[in-house]
């Protein structure tokens, strides 16, 4: 069997708080194959971004970790700051939520793109630059050449998400982070630049982990989706399964939310009542229950465990899942 | 007959772009180009069309925030282009907007009550007390609380801003509201709290709402009647059941698809 390229095992991470620490990632278990495509899904506070950046080991200041993080097979330690910048930009890519802080006002976008060709590859200024422009022309920038000397200020929002995204390729990386790539643009220009994250990373054999709230969006552009609740994994499986048959009450809550075609107008649209407890508000139970219109007394009583259902790959934590009556009984 | 609650008539902006070479003329960009269309008191019009398409343009034109370079736009039968600064100021209480990202349309360094109450500045000075009354009868009908006024933007989650964004739009009474993409930034799960909290204040307040999108399933839930824009002009507009089921421009049709598309999963 071959290593998978990304193994996390009972990942926790701990952030101080004004009360001391509070534990917001609680023993989260994935793996990701080399060329794999993996969406993250789950609302806002859920610990979404928090999963990509200990991928990244870039957690914020004063975040303590535990749990196991492999890459290739090789075991990433937090602290070890020289392994970590080894990794990050050459063997994985980053594009973040806000295309507007994440490039360097100051120097054009050329410069930018080519910085990491130089610094892991030992690029010339001019190879960096001629490869700049090839990328530029592979995240489909119109006029790359004219745009090499631009700056960040005289793109839109759109075309800097290119660059970033270019920036991101640049060194040919193994593993693609994506947190929210696009929910800082323009609601029509989502869909384009995520049909091209989607085509790069098929051409380029990357794996992908993706971030994003747009359940429409993702499930076209990944193979499996991990659901997460208040800083725990809740159900993963392949996509389509998924989605024509969520077992976990709140993956089917996410799903329900979204209007349906054709949907009578003075129907209100189905929501999940309440909001996700904050860290250090967990109760004991399953942190849906108070939620969930399924959740019986054991569900309050003792925290439910992951388990495997029968269909390949498809976890579960949930004591009484949807359509599974009988073996709930 | 009563004037419809909005009437645009061949209204048109362009934008003059910088100069390529200094012995040329600058070139123009067609933002919006001569369109057309009324919106009916207690009515719901969807505007949806692909980013560059004009929708946030028209959008501006019909809050009058920016001037356009032909044409009118009427609310309840004034001409707001041609009405005076003081008049135009009166005229604001009428009609109010709320922004795609709830992040950037609310001060980050006043408390949400003080935001809230802006608008009422536009109208005869009241006393405090009056205007913490409706601020804080405002937060309620929203589902926020009134002691949520003293709290400041960054305390609140995405959803909770939005409705303190609508809660601002709402409390000068205002018959039309011009909600530009404002559930796109939000978690599917909130989008929904916040689609039907629209749709119940429409009830209770008896507001009409210009609802611009991208989403279709949404616009088709939520809107009376569609237009559909295309590098500036209408390609097609109607009933939203009639032009969805009987899509006739290739660019309707694209985004029917789209929606489809998203909607069989």
């Amino acid at each position: 069997m071959s290593t998978p390229l990304l193994e996390v095992d009972q990942l926790r991470v701990t952030l101080p708080g004004p009360r001391g620490p509070v534990e917001v990632l609680h023993g989260l278990s994935f793996t990701l194959g080399h060329g794999q495509t993996l969406g993250l899904i789950g609302e806002s506070g859920c610990g979404k971004s928090l999963t990509a950046l200990a991928v990244m080991g870039l957690l914020p200041e004063g975040a303590t970790r535990s749990g196991v993080l492999k890459f290739n097979g090789q075991t990433l330690e937090p602290d070890d700051e020289v392994q970590w910048s080894r990794l990050r930009g050459a063997h994985i890519g980053m594009v973040f939520q806000e295309p507007m802080s994440a490039l360097n006002p100051l120097h054009p976008i050329g410069r930018q793109i080519g910085e990491g060709l130089r610094w892991h590859r030992g690029f010339s200024a001019g190879a960096s630059r001629a490869e700049a422009l090839r990328l530029l022309e592979r995240v489909r920038l119109p006029q790359a050449a004219r745009r090499l000397d631009a700056y960040p200020h005289e793109l839109s929002g759109g075309q800097r998400q290119r660059v970033l995204l270019a920036i991101a390729l640049a060194c040919g990386p193994q593993l693609l982070v994506a947190d929210e790539p696009t929910t800082a643009l323009d609601a029509t220009v989502q869909r384009e630049v995520l049909d091209l994250i989607a085509d790069l990373v098929a051409e380029s054999r990357m794996a992908l982990l993706l971030i994003s709230h747009n359940l429409a969006l993702m499930a076209q552009r990944v193979e499996r989706l991990m659901v997460m609740y208040a800083g725990q994994v809740v159900e993963q499986g392949q996509t389509e399964r998924l989605f024509a048959a969520p077992r976990h009450p709140y993956t089917r809550g996410l799903f329900a939310a979204r209007p349906r075609w054709g949907q009578p107008r003075d129907v209100p649209l189905a929501t999940i009542p309440g909001r996700v407890p904050a860290p250090g508000e967990r109760p004991i139970g399953c942190a849906f229950a108070e939620r969930c219109d399924r959740a019986q007394a054991d569900c309050r009583a003792s925290p439910p465990l992951e388990h495997a259902l029968t269909d390949a790959g498809h976890m579960l934590r949930c004591l009484h899942p949807v359509g599974m009556e009988e073996a709930a009984a | 007959m009563t004037p419809p609650l909005l009437e645009v008539q061949q209204l048109s902006r362009h934008f003059r772009l910088p100069r390529e070479r200094l012995a040329q003329p600058a070139p123009v960009l067609q933002a919006l180009d001569g369109v057309n269309f009324a919106l009916t008191a207690g009515r719901n019009l969807g505007v949806v069309g692909e980013s560059g398409s004009g929708k946030s343009t028209l959008a501006r034109l019909v809050m009058a925030l920016d001037r356009p370079s032909g044409g009118a736009v009427r609310f309840e039968g004034q001409d707001l282009h041609r009405l005076n600064a003081p008049a135009l100021r009166q005229a604001r209480l009428g009609f109010q907007m709320v922004f795609q990202d709830p992040y950037g349309s609310l001060d980050p360094r006043c408390p949400v009550g003080r935001s809230i109450a802006e608008p009422l500045a536009l109208l005869p000075p009241m006393p405090l007390a009056e205007q913490a009354d409706r601020v804080g009868a405002m937060l309620q009908a929203v589902g926020l609380s009134a002691a949520d006024a003293a709290r400041y933007p960054h305390e609140l989650s995405g959803g909770q801003r939005q409705r303190v964004a609508i809660a601002r739009a709402l409390i000068t009474r205002p018959r039309l509201i011009v909600a530009d993409e404002p559930v796109s930034a939000l978690d599917v799960s909130v989008q929904a709290q916040v689609l039907n909290l629209m749709r119940e204040l429409q009830q209770r307040f008896g507001v009409s709402y210009l609802f611009i999108s991208h989403d279709l399933t949404v616009v088709q839930w939520l809107c009376d009647d569609l237009l559909v824009l295309h590098h500036g002009r209408v390609v097609e507009r109607g009933e939203t059941a009639h032009v969805l089921n009987t899509p006739r421009h290739p660019v309707t049709q694209a985004l029917v698809q789209a929606a489809l598309d998203g909607a069989g999963l």
